[in-house]
């Protein structure tokens, strides 16, 4: 366990270093989430619900989201599939540790600096929010549990990113297929548009999809508009049957993978 | 004397966009070797304007208009808007503005200032990424569609007017992006300059821009002009021409350009070769 420890601290010190590009990341998400609210401003009647979703939850999902992306994104796919295609895998082959969780721990340590930085600003920007009395309100529970499926929700985008990289011991490029997955993630998980707003018919099949626990079901636990005794049970069935599916898929695709590997690159 | 100075000016635009078709057909070229990845970036592409698309098309089911737009006024505008971001994503994004840290910090710049070109045009337009070129088809069968169910029979003028906001625009967000990137030689601890500037002009054209009141108003058509390339194009198309605003948009085109230059001027006098 020390040792994944050590390689948590590597990769936190390397955030920190890397500032500035974390910085200019929270702008980008910003200018995102600002286009998004301007939108909505200009389609809701501030008395109108829909859904379920009043304005101001709207509102509130999008500020949230800039959270709940940091939390959740990792590059996985990317530094995984640069090692297999430069052929530095290699050198992680030699270590006595597991590649997955190495690779866990790696995006653990850079994810500890960003939130450390973000969860003080969110919780400013929610206590102002909630004192103005705008109809605005957060339960310590529902944000309790909002934040253990947030950890659960890097987890499965973590391992989904794994799964993907492992495509690169057979592809040049594997950054098509990455960029697809954070097209449907984006889209399916509910990061563009609140998922309750999309028709019953794709809300029924993207039950049982994945991307939800990305963005989607974290900010409802935190939101309260998901309760732990009525969604919990479902929910928890739903991640730890995907988690070990990508667990089997990403263990066999290496299997095959790392026969075929050679070791000068692919 | 101001006729000597048109023609070398003409001169000057006729040997760049000579230069720059040329550039597209190597990059077209080299892509076409590589064909498979040429296919699978064609298709990313398309998938990511019919998931933009899919969005509205979400947001259009649970509204009526969007500040007056209706649901086909909004295609045609997502349409055009297709166009402008594949067009800057090929022409300006991929191969160019996100490159420009690394060539600053690796000191590949110094080699790019030595050409008999403008560093500028080698910067921001010197490398085409060619399969967004084919992807803005998917805006122009958008629009097709939208004039088609709106029943609009637009006018040679309108065509016209459109076209001339959109090449406006389009220099518009150019020169904001490039803005953006430029800001690198001074900030040189991120790479994230460029991508502001994209980001700015990616989440913002595909607005009407009847959504923007007050300060942001003045913001999104005066200081970062974002609204001409899409939104008034699509309008133009839609309803007609509006002189007042193409004379607006004629003026804010020579001021995005000027500043550009000061830009380039004050960043390139920053810059002290690869330890920049």
């Amino acid at each position: 366990m020390n040792k994944y420890k050590a390689v948590i601290k590597v990769y936190f010190t390397s955030a920190i270093i890397k500032k500035a590009d974390f910085l200019g990341n929270i702008v980008i998400n910003l200018i995102q989430v600002i286009a998004v609210v301007l939108l909505w401003l200009a389609i809701y009647d501030p008395s109108q619900k829909i859904n379920g979703y009043s304005l101001q939850d709207t509102i509130v999902y999008y500020a949230l989201i800039l959270l709940v992306t940091y939390a959740t994104t990792t590059d996985t796919s990317d530094y995984v599939a640069n090692s297999i295609k430069s052929g530095t895998l290699s050198e992680w082959l030699l270590r006595p540790r597991s590649i997955l969780l190495t690779e866990l721990a790696r995006s653990i340590g850079a994810q500890i600096y960003r939130l450390m930085v973000l969860i003080p600003i969110y919780l400013v920007i929610g206590f102002i929010l909630v004192s103005l009395n705008i109809g605005i309100s957060f339960s310590f529970g529902g944000i309790a549990i909002g934040m253990v499926f947030l950890l659960f929700g890097f987890i499965v985008n973590c391992l989904l990113e794994y799964t993907l990289a492992m495509f690169a011991f057979w592809m040049d490029e594997v950054w098509s297929i990455k960029h697809f997955k954070q097209l449907i993630t984006d889209l399916l998980g509910g990061k563009h548009i609140t998922l309750v707003f999309f028709p019953a018919i794709v809300l029924s099949i993207n039950r049982f999809l994945p991307f939800q626990f990305i963005y989607f079901v974290p900010l409802e636990y935190i939101l309260g508009k998901r309760q732990l005794v009525v969604n919990g049970p479902s929910d928890i069935f739903s991640l730890l049957i995907w988690i070990m599916l990508f667990l089997a898929i990403s263990a066999l695709l290496y299997k095959r993978g790392i026969e075929k590997y050679g070791a000068f690159g692919n | 004397m101001e006729h000597s100075v048109i023609s070398k000016l003409t001169q000057k635009i006729y040997r760049y966009v000579k230069l720059y078709i040329m550039s597209i057909k190597y990059s077209a070229q080299v892509d076409f070797m590589y064909w498979v990845n040429l296919i699978i970036s064609v298709l990313v592409e398309i998938l990511y304007q019919i998931a933009f698309f899919a969005i509205f098309v979400v947001i259009m089911t649970k509204t009526s208009t969007i500040s007056g737009w209706g649901p086909f006024d909004i295609m045609i505008l997502l349409g055009v808007d297709t166009i402008t971001s594949e067009l800057l994503t090929g022409m300006v994004i991929v191969w160019n503005t996100r490159e420009l840290p690394t060539k600053i910090w690796s000191g590949e710049l110094d080699r790019l200032l030595l050409r008999p070109i403008h560093p500028l045009f080698t910067l921001t337009l010197g490398r085409p990424y060619f399969p967004s070129f084919i992807s803005a088809i998917v805006g122009v069968i958008l629009i097709i569609i939208g004039i088609s169910k709106l029943g609009l029979v637009v006018s040679l003028l309108s065509i016209v007017g459109s076209a001339i906001f959109f090449v406006l625009g389009f220099i518009m967000v150019y020169c904001i992006i490039v803005d953006f990137s430029l800001l690198t030689f001074f900030f040189q601890d991120t790479t994230t300059m460029p991508r502001i500037g994209e980001r700015i002009v990616y989440s913002f054209t595909s607005r009407p821009h009847t959504i923007f009141d007050g300060v942001l108003k003045f913001i999104f058509f005066f200081i970062l002009p974002v609204v001409y390339v899409s939104s008034f194009s699509a309008q133009t198309l839609i309803s007609g021409i509006n002189f007042g605003w193409m004379l607006v948009a004629i003026v804010m085109t020579v001021i995005s350009v000027f500043i550009t230059f000061w830009i380039w001027k004050v960043a390139i006098k920053n810059y002290s070769s690869a330890s920049s």
